[in-house]
């Protein structure tokens, strides 16, 4: 019989017995040893040594953690921990340097640029510092199952947001969407056009695109089954168009996806699992996928060879700030808690980065995020460079707004390892002043004379080199599969001058800034040189220009050859990268509408003309078309019309009508180019649903492209992006300057002569 | 009757010693050349030749050898011999007799009291035509080393002035060294030796870098000026012995005498200098004072101090030392506005020094900002080489052939050029004229190169550490014991009572003032072990009379069973290889250990120890150690001296023993001397953190992430 006042005994009250807490007692003692080990490491980091014995230990070091870095059980703490902790240490011992020994006065313009250096090196030294501590131990959150009873699932609204982006690329996303696996009473649809509210419409130029948008759309969505919503005014962006749909719904969780994001059909079953577990979850991010090769893998021709930029963060950092629950919210592929969203009032809006914004605001409730890293949506890069940098001068203008005006350090409610996840994803944006600076002070020295950096060969060999390579080693050992090293180097020295006036402007007006959507699905007739190549091509120019000067200084002023080694063989490291980086402004020639993607897999195909059916293996796909590898033992007709039979993942079998365009016989195997050929919506929904619905198709693609490979693979893919990038560019400069110069001369042909005329007939000689 | 032979022995021994007194210095004494080289059509050298006050010169007389080229011109090649500009004698340059042996006397009224110069000048031809005028033909050597100076000199009597002090009694110009003895019966007491030590300071700066060699006698010594302190019970009852009076009322006092031999016999030529005071602290007082007379004043034979107050002592201050990161113009560094004329004018410097326990960066530059002017009409190659202690370290192209005024022209010298102690900088223009051919006059009157005053020079700030052992920066500057230039924090233990250790000390004491250029006021001196000293240590005496826990501390131990070092292989400069004999052996007469090692009392402090065999070698090793062939050849923690090699010094420099490092004022962490000295053990310590704070972090991550896991 059990008495109904007993408590159960696991919720038994604990009752303090001043017994001896051996867990707590030595987590205090751990502190202690950890405080002391620090004030140690930081006392030896500063200690005095002999310039030999510096070299000795370091390059030690050094030695070890190449050796260290190769071998997997390093990769994993506890000696993951150890291998950081001695990067950590080279260098705070550099930065000690630094700061102590090299800051040396010689007169007003040289202190000032030495400043200007060290802050750009200690800036560095920072975000390489918040880094290891955001990677010291990534945490891999598995997918948590829902449960069998299916009305126990969260009633979910997906949100796609738009504002201008052509009809089709929503028409994908909201097929997508419908076909999701959840039960159909459980999620609800919503095209949130901000490109068709009642401002729009009333504008008396744009009004008439604004109503064709709006009535398409609706159509749209009628059509699907979904909803359409749009609002009075296109206030706050995209955060106050989602937080006008938030007002108008109700499930208990919100997906939000850009239009161009095409959701995989396991999205909410891989994501929502966590709500359940986690009562106080507040966010599920999903990695963004790109279909389609951003402006630089498209440029520098390395799609597909070498991993995406943006691969790194979204496979490597994020799995680290979910390690610290710190993971945000990116603006899509994400799930979020309605019921918190709402304590902090929606979506916020103070800042252009909306997304990372709402999760500081959340992070400061308390509340928990968790990553899950599996592509569940494939969207599209901005195609341009131009698109690119209105898209990533968003981003820092957005972070670096957050870092002034919500700055996470003082962010109240927060935990400090969350202050400093945010602080190194927003002091990251600054990379633009760092990196502008590291450009240019060589050339400081080398042609101004500026002494920017006070250290004999020895010391920089002792010091900076043992730090730099540290750096680079780091790097590699912690995301050398998602980024191979130098093309940070890339992406950053092509975007830094393009970033520096926008850091400005944001840090002279934080609230200047105002949203600019992304374009996207842009295409492109022909191969040119975008216009933002001149400033580069000029500091190119002026870097290459630096490396004479230095071997006539180094012949002249033999007392400062030490430094001018030093400056010269920085700028040879600057101009190898601003070389690498030249193919980045060649906008090369992108007509195709639908990127087609790596894939793998079995493939019936029917000819319908020899009544056979060919075992082939998928080779691409696209949402247009399929590439397949045949043998076939007859002659394949051109443009013969085919049936494609295929499965997906969850076994669902179908078949495809499409048209062979294009063979290529390899040996024995001929390589088929198919265009699908969509007879009617249901074909089209099914089409949908396999080139889009299977989410291990993205993470199949994905492995493929994290690879790990040696540094004279990497220097050989450079020098060749180099060669090729420079020949280009030097091509379609000569190009735009002979056209340039041949406008002008038949511009000034044109006026000498109208001249010459007027000239005539003034003095009455002209007889026409 | 038996006193008055004594009297009349006596004053007959006065008299033939103010006689005259003969010098013989060979002329290599005097200039660091072992020749002298004259080259091209005209070329002058100056040797310097210093007479004291108290000489009063009868003759001199100077023999030299010469070699000319044998393509001279007799009838157009003569050498010049000049004294301070005036010629005394020339010599025809054969080609036909090379070489010749000259003797020259020296007229005695050109040779003033103070800083004379000799000169070799010669104007040499090949040809009657046109000729170049540095043909390597054009040459003339003067052989230094087989030169000699004969000086005849009797000695003026000593003026009765305290005012005589710092120029005439103690002057730098005497030669080839001074000698003072100190009257050992008033020194009854440790702090009377102590302050006798001052007063040994003061005299030794008196003389500037002359040598100076202090004894210890009972009574009197005749021939040399003697010091008598003491309390003024003892000095008063010496003096009335002696039958000199004293104004016995005053409580303190300063005064100068003839050296009263005996009982009215005076010697007019040596001073007896008496500093007395009731109490200690007045004998104290009076040293202090005399050891700060640095100017002639008072006129008077005796003086009362009353009051002694010293300015504020900086560490790391003292003559000529330079302030870190305080822009000096060339005025401030003794270097006025000058102009240089002539093809090859001779150099001018400045001259600092530098704390030797500077810890010398790579990557730090000294400013030379000069302002100069040059004239016009010379050919662009002519130059203003710049020079850091004899080193070409760069030259200035005044290429403007119109001449120029540049101002703020700068030269970043990297200061790891500059060295511990005594730098010289040295600007040396090489000024040519315009392109003539042989034929035509050479105009030279405007080659010319004016360096101003106003031109600055800075040395960047530098922390202080610094590895020891390291004997020859006490040779440089008497480091370590010089961080504060009043001794301060200094302790010179003296381990027997005897004269010859007190004057051995009492040479010390002088040789670390001269390098310092200030008095030693605050050393301490004593006969008691130095159990627990905070500061650095000097000991003095003989090997056996060191006490056994300080011997097994040296480098050598100097106990009877002894490990020596022998080198077996010397290979290049500081790489030798050392063998351990173990052995029962003894220190023998004939040599003088000076060796540095680590104070077990406290971190980063230092303990010289100068020692022989018995007082009497240690007093003479003592004073061998200021000749500057002695000083310069002791290196490492370890120098052993051979006593009876001299002139030609046989010195023996070793480092063996384990090194330690010393921080700013001496003082440094036992945690940072540890890693400085040990740095072998450096990456053993790092090994360790890196473990220590690896687990913790490891176990505070696993429990996070055990936490984390289970929220979400």
């Amino acid at each position: 019989m059990v008495n109904k006042n007993m408590l159960p005994i696991g919720n038994l009250p604990k009752i303090k017995t001043g017994k001896f807490d051996a867990e707590k007692s030595i987590f205090y003692l751990m502190c202690i040893f950890a405080g002391v080990g620090a004030f140690c490491f930081i006392f030896m980091a500063g200690c005095y040594l002999d310039i030999y014995y510096q070299l000795g230990i370091f390059w030690g070091l050094i030695g070890f953690i190449i050796v260290a870095g190769k071998i997997e059980v390093f990769k994993r703490p506890p000696l993951r921990i150890l291998f950081i902790l001695i990067i950590v240490f080279i260098t705070l011992r550099y930065l000690l340097w630094r700061t102590f020994q090299s800051l040396v006065y010689t007169g007003p313009l040289d202190y000032a640029a030495t400043i200007l250096l060290y802050l750009a090196e200690a800036y560095a030294v920072a975000i390489h510092f918040f880094g290891l501590f955001v990677n010291i131990w990534p945490l891999n959150h598995k997918i948590v199952p829902l449960p069998a009873d299916s009305r126990l699932y969260p009633t979910v609204d997906i949100f796609i947001p738009t504002y201008n982006e052509p009809e089709d690329v929503i028409r994908t996303t909201a097929i997508s969407c419908t076909q999701i696996d959840y039960p159909k009473d459980k999620f609800n649809v919503y095209i949130l056009d901000d490109g068709g509210t009642v401002a729009k419409r009333n504008h008396p130029e744009k009004g008439m695109d604004a109503w064709n948008r709006h009535y398409s759309l609706k159509r749209m969505a009628n059509e699907l089954g979904i909803s359409y919503i749009t609002r009075q005014q296109n206030a706050h962006a995209k955060a106050g168009n989602l937080n006008h749909a938030l007002q108008h719904t109700s499930a208990e969780l919100v997906l939000i996806l850009d239009c161009d994001h095409v959701p995989t059909r396991d999205i909410l079953r891989n994501t929502a699992g966590w709500f359940l577990k986690d009562e106080r979850l507040f966010l599920v991010q999903t990695p963004h996928f790109f279909i389609n090769p951003d402006p630089f893998e498209k440029n520098l021709a390395i799609f597909g060879e070498a991993p995406s930029e943006n691969e790194m963060f979204y496979h490597g950092i994020h799995h680290g700030l979910d390690s610290w629950n710190a993971s945000y919210f990116c603006g899509s592929a994400a799930l979020l808690r309605r019921k918190y969203l709402m304590e902090v009032g929606g979506i916020a809006g103070e800042t252009i980065t909306e997304d990372a914004e709402t999760t500081v605001a959340l992070h400061s409730k308390g509340y928990n995020s968790v990553y899950i890293d599996r592509p569940m949506v494939c969207g599209l890069s901005p195609e341009s460079f131009d698109d690119m940098l209105v898209q990533r001068s968003r981003w820092a203008q957005g972070m670096i707004q957050i870092f002034i005006l919500r700055n996470p350090l003082f962010a109240k409610g927060m935990k400090w390892y969350q202050r400093l996840c945010y602080m190194s994803a927003s002091l990251f944006w600054f990379f633009g002043f760092s990196r502008f600076i590291f450009y240019v002070v060589p050339a400081a020295f080398l042609l101004f004379g500026l002494k920017v950096y006070h250290a004999s060969f020895a010391e920089t060999v002792a010091y900076a080199l043992p730090h730099v390579i540290g750096c680079i080693v780091v790097t590699d050992f912690l995301h050398g599969k998602f980024r191979w090293p130098f093309f940070s180097e890339i992406y950053e020295s092509v975007l830094s001058i393009f970033l520096m006036p926008v850091i400005f402007s944001v840090i002279r007006n934080p609230r200047h800034p105002t949203f600019k959507v992304t374009p996207k699905g842009q295409s492109l007739g022909e191969t040119v040189l975008t216009l933002q190549a001149v400033p580069f091509l000029f500091m190119v120019f002026i870097i290459a220009a630096c490396v004479p000067v230095g071997i006539v200084k180094w012949i002249q002023f033999p007392l400062y050859r030490d430094i001018i080694l030093i400056t010269l063989s920085w700028t040879m490291f600057n101009l190898f990268i601003a070389v690498a980086s030249l193919g980045a402004f060649v906008e090369r020639r992108q007509i195709r509408r639908h990127h087609r993607m790596w894939a793998r897999g079995e493939v019936n195909v029917y000819f319908p003309r020899m009544k056979c059916i060919l075992q082939g293996e998928i080779k691409d796909i696209s949402y247009s078309g399929m590439g397949v590898q045949l043998k076939t033992p007859f002659p394949i007709k051109p443009e013969e019309d085919v049936v494609l039979n295929v499965r997906d993942i969850y076994g669902e079998k179908y078949a495809f009508d499409a048209r062979i365009f294009r063979q290529i016989k390899k040996k024995e195997n001929v390589f088929c180019g198919c265009d699908f050929v969509v007879k009617g919506k249901a074909a089209q929904l099914r089409l949908i649903k396999y080139v889009y619905g299977d989410s291990q198709r993205w993470e199949d693609f994905l492995q493929k492209r994290f690879k790990r490979v040696s540094p004279w693979v990497i220097f050989y893919f450079i020098v060749r992006m180099g060669i090729k990038g420079s020949r280009d560019c030097v091509t379609l400069s000569s190009k735009l300057l002979y056209s340039v110069l041949k406008k002008g001369v038949f511009v000034v042909y044109g006026k000498m002569q109208s001249l010459w005329l007027k000239k005539m007939k003034l003095e009455g000689l002209h007889t026409k | 009757m038996k006193q008055l032979f004594l009297c009349i022995a006596t004053i007959f021994c006065l008299a033939q010693l103010a006689h005259a007194a003969v010098l013989e210095v060979p002329l290599y004494k005097l200039t660091p050349a072992k020749s002298i080289d004259l080259k091209c059509t005209s070329a002058e050298y100056a040797i310097p030749l210093s007479v004291p006050e108290r000489w009063e010169i009868e003759r001199a007389v100077m023999r030299f050898q010469y070699v000319n080229s044998s393509s001279l011109l007799e009838n157009k090649s003569t050498l010049v011999v000049k004294v301070n500009g005036y010629p005394i004698a020339q010599i025809k340059l054969s080609p036909i007799v090379p070489e010749g042996e000259v003797k020259v006397a020296i007229p005695a009224i050109l040779l003033d009291t103070g800083y004379n110069s000799i000169s070799f000048a010669v104007t040499q031809h090949y040809t009657d035509e046109c000729e170049d005028p540095c043909a390597p033909d054009l040459w003339t050597t003067i052989k230094v080393d087989e030169s000699v100076l004969r000086v005849e000199y009797r000695l003026k009597p000593i003026p009765l002035r305290l005012s005589a002090i710092p120029e005439f009694i103690f002057d730098p110009k005497i030669f080839p060294h001074g000698r003072v003895n100190f009257i050992a019966e008033g020194l009854t007491s440790e702090e009377l030796i102590n302050y006798a030590g001052i007063v040994a300071s003061g005299i030794a700066l008196r003389y500037d870098y002359r040598q100076v060699f202090f004894s210890l006698s009972k009574d009197i010594k005749p021939n040399v000026d003697n010091i008598l302190l003491g309390k003024s019970d003892f000095i008063y009852d010496f003096l009335r012995k002696k039958g000199v009076e004293i104004n016995e009322d005053a409580s303190t006092l300063l005064k100068i005498t003839h050296l009263p031999l005996e009982k009215f016999v005076r010697d007019p030529h040596h001073a007896l200098i008496i500093i007395t005071g009731d109490n200690i602290e007045q004998v104290k007082l009076a040293a202090e004072t005399f050891a700060i007379m640095s100017f002639p004043f008072p006129d008077t034979d005796e003086m009362t101090p009353v009051k002694f107050e010293l300015p504020d002592v900086a560490q790391y201050s003292g003559k000529h030392m330079l302030i870190p990161d305080k822009k000096y113009t060339l005025k401030t560094l003794n270097l006025e506005t000058y102009t240089f004329k002539g093809l090859s004018p001779n150099p001018k410097e400045i001259t600092f020094r530098l704390p030797p326990d500077f810890l010398v960066k790579q990557n730090q530059y000294a400013n030379l900002s000069l302002h100069f002017a040059y004239g016009a009409g010379m050919r662009n190659f002519s130059v203003l080489n710049v020079l850091l202690n004899g080193i070409h370290i760069r030259a200035v192209r005044l290429d403007n052939e119109f001449g120029n005024i540049v101002e703020g022209y700068n030269l970043s010298i990297p200061t790891y050029l500059f060295r511990a102690g005594t730098n010289v900088i040295s600007f040396a223009p090489m000024l040519a004229p315009t392109m003539i051919s042989n034929c035509e006059p050479m105009p030279i009157d405007n080659l010319f190169f004016t360096i101003f005053d106003n031109s600055t020079f800075i040395f960047p700030p530098m922390p202080h550490l610094v590895e020891l052992p390291r004997l020859e920066l006490f040779f440089l500057n008497g480091f370590p014991f010089t961080r504060w230039p009043d001794g301060h924090e200094t302790l010179l233990f003296m381990t027997q009572p005897t004269s010859s250790v007190i004057a051995s000390a009492f040479n010390i004491i002088g040789s670390i003032t001269q390098k310092n250029g200030f008095p030693l006021l605050e050393i301490k001196m004593g006969f008691r072990k130095p159990d627990a000293w905070d500061g650095e240590i000097i000991i003095l005496g003989s090997a056996e009379s060191i006490p056994d826990d300080l011997k097994e501390l040296t480098p050598l131990k100097l106990t009877k069973n002894t490990s020596v070092p022998y080198p077996v292989v010397k290979s290049w400069r500081d790489e030798k290889t050392l063998a351990f004999s173990g052995q029962i052996s003894d220190f023998g007469k004939a040599k003088g250990a000076i060796m540095q090692f680590k104070s077990p009392y406290r971190v980063g402090r230092t303990i010289l120890m100068v020692t022989a065999f018995s007082p009497k070698e240690l007093q003479a090793f003592s004073e061998m150690l200021t000749e500057p062939a002695v000083e310069g050849a002791c290196k490492g923690d370890l120098a052993l001296v051979d006593l009876v090699s001299a002139p030609h010094y046989k010195v023996y420099s070793f480092d063996i023993g384990k090194k330690y490092f010393s921080g700013k004022g001496g003082k440094i962490s036992r945690i940072k001397a540890y890693i400085y000295s040990m740095s072998k053990y450096y990456a053993h310590l790092l090994v360790f953190i890196f473990l220590l704070l690896g687990i913790t972090v490891f176990y505070l991550l696993y429990r996070f992430r055990k936490r984390r896991l289970k929220s979400a």
